[in-house]
């Protein structure tokens, strides 16, 4: 029996796994948007935008859902500045969830001004603040911020499945490959999302076709990092040997990987097969691992 | 100055009492569940089954039976090991973890915000929430007490004298002793935690067991949660890297598929 | 004096009077005049504890300054006995206390100097113990015909509130005991009301073996019904090894037990124990036989 069946569950759930998700699809949203804006053409703009905007919204959600997450949600801050010594930094670069606190930060000051920048852009900003502060997000001030924020973006998918391994937990610590996991996840969910919201701001069909094809691929390497993963547990596997398991198996990789995978004439579909398979993929490795307890384990259960 | 101070709790003379327990709670003013009513848990005399926020001694009962009256009953009085290399300490993102001049590890509950990052990194399953502060919490090693002279309410209240409170080097050279007198009388007797060149550098709450450490719910090599940091990173940056090129080269592809066929609007997509 | 560590030599025999003092003369046996015979020698070499050596010089009398005849009880410990007094003394005509005590009579604080086997007056029973069975009992006492104590007490004996079961009455097929955890306190009446002592031991319980449980198909932490001819209880059971049955007078007997601190009051509450329990006592102290009568128990 593997030494993280000695351990005992953290409890994040119910925010927490929102979060991986929300998380996961805002980086990759803005990879996606990054990727397009440096790379890409005039008529990938809506995407762009599209992209800024998913991943602002999404970090914003991120980070309420972290705080009300806390046992005390007002304290968020004592994640980011030593409480007894405000304002000296609390940080901690071997402590995922330390790093990760300031992480998102960044994350969420990088991806909302992009979106101020985009909407700027458009010419779309009202308040007089917000277009101040929009339009110095343009030119080459632009590409820097979303040139650190698409690498982050990566960074905030992944750094949580990281985060779930740096503990002593059944199932997250027992392999390596769940960041990985997290990441072709994020990327494939936030290209998903991408297809589904960009058509209404006006994206081309080539855009949103390059979008399908690269979600296909980020699908498979989804499918073989997760089969890396699986092979990674080894005699672990049990443990899917239960209602979790069947959301993998079914949830997870059927509708969530390859069904989509084979839906090429119906890319919005496909979309909401990948957004509800990353949910899964999410639910489905939290609570697996929650259920393990090691009072339950000493008794047998 | 101070040294480290610790536990040496010798299994073998626990009489299964509790008073460990409910000094603790005393001194600690940590409520009962859910205001004491209970239901019975139907393993042994355990009805507390695991340490929690309001539980931070916990009684372990281990029935060894091979027929009726045939075997031994195993107790132990389990708590957080304040481990010379603390997985909670590492990880916790507020500061509120913290090693003490006596080398015990307390959580600060003025700093804590509740996080629980320290619960899964604990390799014993020690910490858990205090439902009423909203933050972890766990065993102080009586920090409070430590500071005026006194020794831990626990170890105190114990009347066979199995939870030894001292200073570890003291403490190391009185169980070994012990191990070797019980092991003379053909009993099989271990030391768990008492090695520091062994996991955790060595366990300033330390124990002498007479059976495998999963017998009483205890890992066999528990390990810092740091250890995977840098497997799991590696992989990480490798698949996005991996994604990344994907990205990159399929816009490339688009750039030159378009400019091959001239340019123009329209067009089935490709890549 | 009590802090002194001093054992003796290993390998010497002794009493090691330098170990610590017991009181009043660091004597380590009582009566130890008992451990020579009539003349002063010990019984045995390999129990040879305290002697008479009959040539010792003794001291004049520091009190009267008369000479004392020779002869001393030594040995390897205090003697518990008049130190200069022969194994063939007699007793003073008129003397009083040790005075009245022969040089053979070693019990020196009985009035006749004698060790008694058993007093001749204030119990109702005796003079020796045996073995009877208690009143309700699975078989017949192995040893006597007398299946149970002559004298012992039943109260309202006959009445419908103190039924008693038959001998191997196949009703009440199971021996059940009662006893305490450490956990609460006499009927409970403080202990259930205690939040930290109530959570843990939440709930009445009854300890079983996993014969006895795989015969009535009775799961851990199933409702179980105890009955006796006294009534019935309801409680959880707890399936164990501790317990269980055993082979006596050639049958498969079972044992059960209860811990007796429940009621009905309390943060933790449960059935009365007692309700269960004979009315039957000790001959001497009345104690009620709450460790040996007969049950029933049957899954809920």
């Amino acid at each position: 029996m593997s030494d993280t069946f000695f351990t005992g569950a953290p409890h994040w759930t119910w925010f927490i796994i929102p979060y991986f998700f929300v998380g996961g699809l805002a980086g990759g949203a803005y990879f996606l948007a990054a990727a397009l804006d440096w790379f890409g053409r005039p008529e990938d703009r809506p995407v762009v935008r599209t992209g800024y905007d998913v991943a602002a919204v999404g970090a914003i959600l991120s980070g309420l859902l972290l705080t009300i997450d806390l046992g005390r949600p007002l304290r968020f801050w004592h994640m980011l500045f030593q409480s007894e010594n405000f304002p000296a930094i609390m940080f901690k670069g071997w402590s995922p969830i330390s790093f990760g606190a300031w992480a998102i930060l960044l994350f969420g000051l990088l991806s909302v001004l992009s979106a101020l920048g985009a909407r700027a852009e458009e010419g779309r900003l009202q308040m007089p603040a917000l277009r101040a502060v929009g339009g110095v997000v343009k030119g080459g001030v632009a590409k820097l911020v979303s040139g650190i924020g698409g690498l982050l973006g990566l960074f905030i998918a992944g750094y949580t499945g990281i985060l779930l391994s740096v503990t002593n937990r059944p199932i997250w610590a027992d392999s390596p490959w769940l960041g990985a996991l997290f990441i072709a996840s994020g990327a494939s969910t936030g290209a998903a999302a991408l297809i589904l919201l960009a058509p209404a701001r006006g994206a081309s069909e080539r855009t949103l076709a390059w979008l399908s094809s690269f979600d296909a691929r980020a699908l498979v390497v989804e499918l073989l990092v997760l089969a890396a993963f699986i092979a990674s547990l080894g005699s672990l596997n049990r443990v899917w040997v239960s209602f979790w398991g069947l959301l993998l198996l079914v949830g997870v990789v059927g509708f969530g990987i390859l069904a989509p995978l084979r839906m090429h004439a119906k890319p919005a579909q496909a979309a909401k097969l990948v957004l509800l398979g990353g949910f899964l993929l999410r639910l489905a490795t939290m609570l697996a691992s929650e259920g393990i307890d090691r009072y339950r384990v000493a008794a047998g259960l | 100055m101070p040294e480290p101070m610790g536990f040496f709790t010798d299994t073998t003379v626990c009489i299964g009492c509790k008073a460990c327990e409910v000094a603790c709670k005393e001194w600690n003013q940590l409520p009962a569940e859910n205001g004491g009513i209970g239901e019975l848990s139907g393993d042994s005399y355990d009805n507390t089954r695991k340490l929690d926020g309001i539980h931070w001694r916990h009684v372990r009962f281990i029935e060894q039976f091979k027929g009726p009256y045939d075997g031994r009953w195993l107790m132990m009085s389990d708590v957080c090991k304040h481990c010379v290399q603390a997985g909670c300490l590492e990880v916790c993102p507020t500061g509120a973890i913290i090693r003490t001049e006596f080398d015990t590890v307390v959580i600060q509950s003025d700093v804590c915000n509740g996080c629980r990052a320290c619960i899964a990194a604990c390799p014993f399953g020690v910490i858990d929430v205090n439902p009423v502060s909203g933050t972890a919490q766990k065993c102080t090693l009586c920090y409070d007490r430590l500071k005026v002279g006194l020794e831990p309410a626990c170890s105190k209240a114990c009347p066979t004298d199995s939870i030894q409170f001292g200073s570890i080097v003291e403490l190391r050279t009185r169980a070994h002793k012990r191990v070797d007198q019980l092991k003379a009388q053909g009993v099989k007797a271990e030391l768990y935690g008492a090695d520091p060149e062994g996991a955790l550098g060595g366990l300033n709450s330390f124990y002498l067991l007479v059976d495998e450490p999963e017998v009483y719910g205890l890992p066999r090599k528990p390990q810092l949660p740091s250890s995977r940091l840098a497997k799991s990173a590696t992989f990480s940056v490798a698949s996005a890297a991996v994604l990344g090129v994907l990205a990159l080269v399929g816009l490339r592809k688009r750039r030159m598929d378009e400019q091959s066929r001239g340019g123009g609007g329209g067009g089935s997509s490709n890549v | 004096m009590t802090a002194r560590r001093e054992p003796d030599p290993p390998g010497v025999p002794g009493a090691h009077l330098k170990w610590g003092w017991a009181w009043p003369a660091n004597r380590r046996v009582m009566y130890n005049r008992a451990s020579a015979d009539l003349k002063g020698n010990p019984w045995s070499e390999r129990k040879r504890w305290v002697w008479w050596d009959p040539s010792f010089v003794n001291p004049p009398d520091p009190k009267t300054g008369k000479p004392v005849p020779h002869g001393k009880w030594v040995g390897y410990d205090v003697p518990d006995f008049g130190a200069t007094k022969a194994p063939d003394a007699q007793p003073k005509p008129d003397g009083i206390a040790l005075d009245a005590l022969s040089g053979t009579q070693p019990f020196i604080m009985r009035a006749d100097g004698r060790g008694w086997l058993f007093v001749p007056a204030g119990l109702v029973d005796g003079p020796l113990p045996t073995h009877y069975e208690p009143h309700e009992s699975p078989i017949q006492n192995p040893l006597y015909k007398q299946q149970t104590s002559p004298v012992h007490k039943v109260w309202a004996p006959g009445k419908p509130y103190n039924k008693l079961a038959a001998v191997g009455d196949p009703k009440f097929p199971y021996v059940i005991s009662t006893y305490r955890l450490t956990e609460h306190y006499l009927a409970g009446a403080m202990s259930r009301w205690l939040p930290w002592l109530a959570e843990l031991q939440p709930e009445l319980f009854i300890e079983l073996g996993h014969d006895l449980a795989k015969e009535k198909g009775i799961k851990n932490l199933d409702w179980v019904v105890v009955s006796s001819p006294r009534g019935h209880i309801r409680a959880k059971a707890l399936v164990t090894h501790r317990i269980g049955v055993m082979h006596i007078a050639g049958k498969p007997i079972h044992h059960v037990g209860m811990p007796w601190h429940w009621g009905w009051m309390g943060l933790s509450t449960g059935d009365v124990v007692n309700d269960l329990t004979s009315w039957v006592g000790d001959p001497n102290v009345s104690i009620h036989e709450g460790k040996a009568f007969v049950c029933n128990v049957e899954k809920a």
